[in-house]
């Protein structure tokens, strides 16, 4: 899966710790969820979209036939 | 998310149950051998150091997230962060299968190694192979929460 997390959070131009904080998660999750290595719960996802004033679709990608987290 | 208050109060009572659980147990090893009942001095000392050493532990933590609110909250959100669990339940999953593994194959060689002609488990050989079948699966979770870290 796909994210737009990277690209938006630069341009609010908030660290990793920062937007960790403001979703109730470590930095390492948030880097984790950059690099595409951890797919986040539904309501991690929420939060993160609410962060950005977007829809969850438009954060993050899932193509077909893609498993959750291996 | 628990508030922080919450969460703080929640370590400041686990601390006092803890040290009033190590007082008593300490105060039964004084008391009962007094009225005639005898209990392991070993085991009553152990156990109340123990209670009293995650008390106080508690209350040291509850004590530096009272005076450092950031770091407070630092440490909820890693106790509280869902990458972590997810990675505790998964290491704890490999481990308990392998557990389960381990303790069925000590239960059959001791249960048929007669039957085959192989030598039976006794004393020092069935003791470390109980010890085998605690200590290596918590190797293993270990290891996996250490390679899921870093690969997840």
């Amino acid at each position: 899966m796909e994210n737009r997390l990277e690209e938006l959070r630069a341009e609010k131009g908030w660290t990793q710790q920062e937007l960790g904080e403001r979703v109730g998660v470590s930095r390492q999750t948030i880097i984790s969820l950059e690099r595409g290595r951890y797919n986040p719960s539904i309501q991690l996802a929420f939060r993160l979209a609410r962060q950005f004033g977007i829809k969850i679709e438009e954060l993050f990608i899932c193509h077909e036939g893609e498993d959750g987290n291996a | 998310m628990r508030n922080q208050s919450s969460w703080r109060k929640n370590i400041l009572t686990w601390g006092l149950v803890f040290v009033g659980l190590g007082v008593g147990v300490a105060l039964l090893g004084l008391v009962l051998p007094r009225l005639g009942i005898s209990l392991p001095e070993g085991l009553i000392l152990g156990a109340s150091v123990m209670l009293l050493i995650l008390g106080f532990v508690s209350l040291l933590q509850y004590a530096y997230v009272r005076a450092n609110p950031r770091a407070g909250q630092q440490m909820q959100i890693k106790e509280n962060d869902e990458r972590l669990q997810w990675i505790r339940a998964r290491a704890g999953q490999r481990a308990y299968g392998l557990s389960g593994s381990l303790a069925f194959a000590v239960l059959i060689y001791t249960t048929f190694a007669g039957d085959v002609g192989l030598p039976a488990l006794s004393g020092n050989a069935l003791f470390f192979s109980l010890l085998a079948v605690v200590v290596i699966p918590f190797l293993a979770y270990i290891g996996a929460l250490v390679y899921e870290q870093n690969h997840s």
